[in-house]
């Protein structure tokens, strides 16, 4: 089955058209055609459909899009592969192969946004339950029904779409008062070669008192293909409950060649405690839309990301910081190296409603340009409401300090080193944030390998 | 060691070195004194290779060398050190990190055994302490919050672990207390060898008096109009550089 969102190029230019009936059909078929779907998960989904008729497609007249060259994706159809037919994938990919970190924390393991069972890996872990939506309870059913529907949004026309046709999901429940020491590790794999629409949609609902480790990672392990058209889309919400405590990550890749959209929204109770990594290498566009909404008072939340663009990837942080009721806290700090002839979009956002007064809230966001054509474009934002409140903002865009390259030379090291140490300089102090050692000597590898082609 | 002829350079199409003539012999200390904005410091950056600092005539040589052929790095690798007089700050580099780079590449290039991270370790937190540095230091950022006596300090702990052949200090006592100053001094003094060779950059004769030198030269407009033994330093600090400019 494929979905078109655009018939011709000279339509798109046109932008802003609106979503065209029959796509919406082809997907209610999509939907109603799933023969493993429960009833309940079906109703919620065609529910979702009617929803896109408030979208427009894409174009870069919209703020949103004001940077982002979607072209590849919305020029061609993307096949939409019926649950059967993914059920049915081979599941010929060795982790082990991977070199990836954390392999013996807990394992849960995503092909193509369908949970494989045989790649994951629950280590007889107490504390926590996990399971596909499919296979879920009645009350488990009623939690994931709450978390989906309240996390509804306007912004993103993709993540509406993956929220209206992914029937793969995975919930993810910490249970009340576990001090949980091993990491959960979510390993989203890409591995289609051809013009696909990948979905996928992970709920994480930490109970009061709990803490917890959570990594979501992102691997495409199709990098041979030149095509670029595929797109992966995924959207994770992350519920912390009172005084729950959780150390998140989010890494992206070897992702160069496909698109990836995806949305994180974390919702906080009173007292909870977020500290969430991001971390991404770039894909043709790698597109995050970050929300955390501080739901309870004295919850706070720390955001660090790196963003390490090359050749002529895209990379692109929309993040929503909504302080929703009074006397929270949150640190927001993005540093992007951006290479070659790549670009960068970093747009944050801190949102503070009428009565969240104490509001304590800071953006920082720096970049460091590594040629004359690598691109960033930064905005952060501050909407406050309440008139009691301590926010800061910034951005910076700046290239390697010649002065320190000569001074760096002038000891004996070449020009190459100088700068690769400059640049591993300038984000050294966030990945010091890491608390996992296995991920922070990984991404310290990863940073070192994507900053070797520099000259 | 060290041959200077004839050189000219400019900075930003200013001609500021017109006909710099020197000749340094192993083991020997120069000091080069002479009123702000004569050239000094352009020197030790046309010298160490700075980019900006365009050389428009003349050469040097350094232990036979054309030093003009090589770009910054590959002259620290043949044994050339400037003492910067504002050092660079550099956030996020740890000081141990440059430091074991910059110690790596030089040994390397000059053919001597690598040095393990214990050895190395070992050796900084040694010169730390002979340059009366908190070894702390060498954990935090380069020249990070440092003040300027402790990043005087680092330059020559930078020094004594590089081991050059040539030392060129500029202006390395500006700004020091007067304790810093003997540690500085101290410091140059313990690196004297009969194969290793200074240009000490200064405007004060007390600097001269820890680290006696055997040559002093007066830079005046680009070039050097007086040359003499340590006394032409007391001289100077007694009478000012006008009568050497006048005569």
């Amino acid at each position: 089955m494929n979905i078109s969102l655009q018939n011709s190029t000279a339509e798109f230019l046109n932008s802003g058209s609106s979503i065209s009936e029959s796509l919406t059909s082809t997907l209610e078929d999509y939907i109603n055609s799933s023969e493993s779907t429960p009833d309940w998960l079906k109703t919620l989904k065609l529910n979702s459909i009617k929803s896109l008729s408030d979208f427009s497609i894409p174009s870069r007249k919209m703020e949103h899009w004001k940077y982002n060259d979607i072209s590849s994706v919305i020029s061609n159809p993307l096949g939409l592969k019926k649950d059967s037919e993914l059920a049915k994938q081979p599941s010929t990919v060795d982790l082990n192969k991977l070199n990836l970190p954390l392999m013996s924390s807990v394992l849960c393991v995503f092909i193509d946004g369908e949970y494989s069972e045989g790649l994951s890996n629950l280590r007889q872990q107490e504390g926590f339950e996990v399971t596909t939506f499919k296979d879920a309870s009645e009350t488990q059913i009623e939690e994931i029904k709450s978390s989906l529907v309240s996390a509804a949004q306007q912004k993103n026309l993709f993540i509406q779409i993956n929220d209206s046709v992914s029937m793969n999901g995975l919930y993810l429940k910490i249970d009340a008062n576990k001090k949980s020491v091993m990491p959960i590790y979510l390993i989203y794999l890409s591995t289609n070669d051809d013009s696909q629409l990948t979905n996928n949609q992970v709920v994480i609902n930490c109970n009061q008192n709990s803490q917890s480790c959570i990594v979501e990672h992102f691997i495409n392990l199709n990098n041979e293909t030149e095509d670029s058209s595929q797109l992966a889309c995924q959207q994770t919400i992350l519920e912390l409950g009172e005084n729950s405590h959780c150390d998140h990550y989010r890494i992206s890749t070897g992702s160069k060649n496909i698109n990836k959209i995806s949305r994180l929204l974390v919702k906080l109770a009173k007292d909870s405690n977020l500290s969430s990594f991001h971390f991404s290498e770039g894909a043709v566009l790698d597109k995050t839309d970050i929300d955390v909404w501080h739901q309870g008072s004295n919850s706070e939340s720390k955001m660090t990301g790196i963003y390490l663009p090359s050749e002529k990837n895209q990379i692109d942080f929309h993040t929503c910081v909504e302080h929703q009721v009074p006397h929270c806290n949150s640190r927001e700090t993005f540093r992007g190296i951006i290479a070659d002839s790549s670009s960068a979009t970093f747009n944050g956002k801190i949102h503070i409603f009428k009565d969240a007064q104490k509001s304590d809230a800071q953006l920082s966001n720096k970049n460091l340009l590594l040629t004359n054509q690598a691109q960033i474009n930064t905005k952060p934002e501050l909407e406050i409401y309440a008139d009691d409140v301590v926010c800061a903002h910034g951005a910076t865009i700046a290239k390697i300090d010649e002065k320190a390259v000569y001074y760096l030379k002038s000891r004996g090291i070449s020009e190459t080193q100088a700068k690769k140490m400059l640049s591993v300089g300038f984000i050294n102090e966030l990945l010091d944030e890491i608390n996992q050692t296995e991920l922070h000597k990984y991404l310290t590898d990863k940073v070192q390998s994507s900053l070797s082609n520099l000259k | 060691m060290l041959s200077i002829d004839n050189l000219q350079a400019n900075v930003e199409d200013k001609n500021i070195l017109k006909g710099l003539s020197l000749e340094i012999k192993p083991g020997e200390i120069h000091a080069i004194m002479g009123p702000n904005g004569s050239g000094k410091s352009t020197l030790g950056y046309v010298l160490s290779g700075r980019e900006g600092y365009e050389v428009t005539g003349g050469t040097a040589t350094l232990n036979g060398d054309n030093l003009f052929d090589l770009e910054a790095d590959e002259r620290a690798k043949k044994g050339l050190f400037l003492a910067f007089q504002y050092p660079v700050e550099i956030p996020g580099v740890s000081n141990m990190e440059f430091l074991k780079a910059s110690v790596d590449t030089v040994r390397e290039y000059q053919g001597k055994d690598a040095l393990d991270t214990v050895s190395f370790m070992k050796l900084a937190r040694e010169k730390c302490n002979a340059v009366n540095l908190d070894p702390h230091f060498l954990k935090r950022g380069v020249n990070e919050g440092f003040s300027g006596g402790e990043k005087k300090r680092n330059e020559i702990m930078q020094m004594m672990l590089l081991e050059p052949s040539l030392c060129i200090l500029d202006e390395t006592d500006s700004g020091l207390d007067i304790d810093a100053l003997q540690v500085v001094a101290d410091g140059v003094n313990a690196c004297r060898d009969p194969n290793r060779s200074f240009i000490i950059v200064t405007h004060y004769q007390r600097l001269l008096d820890y680290i006696v030198p055997d040559k002093v030269h007066v830079l005046s407009d680009g070039k050097i109009i007086k040359s003499g033994g340590k006394e032409l330093a007391r001289e100077l600090e007694k009478k000012g550089y006008s009568w050497i400019e006048k005569a």
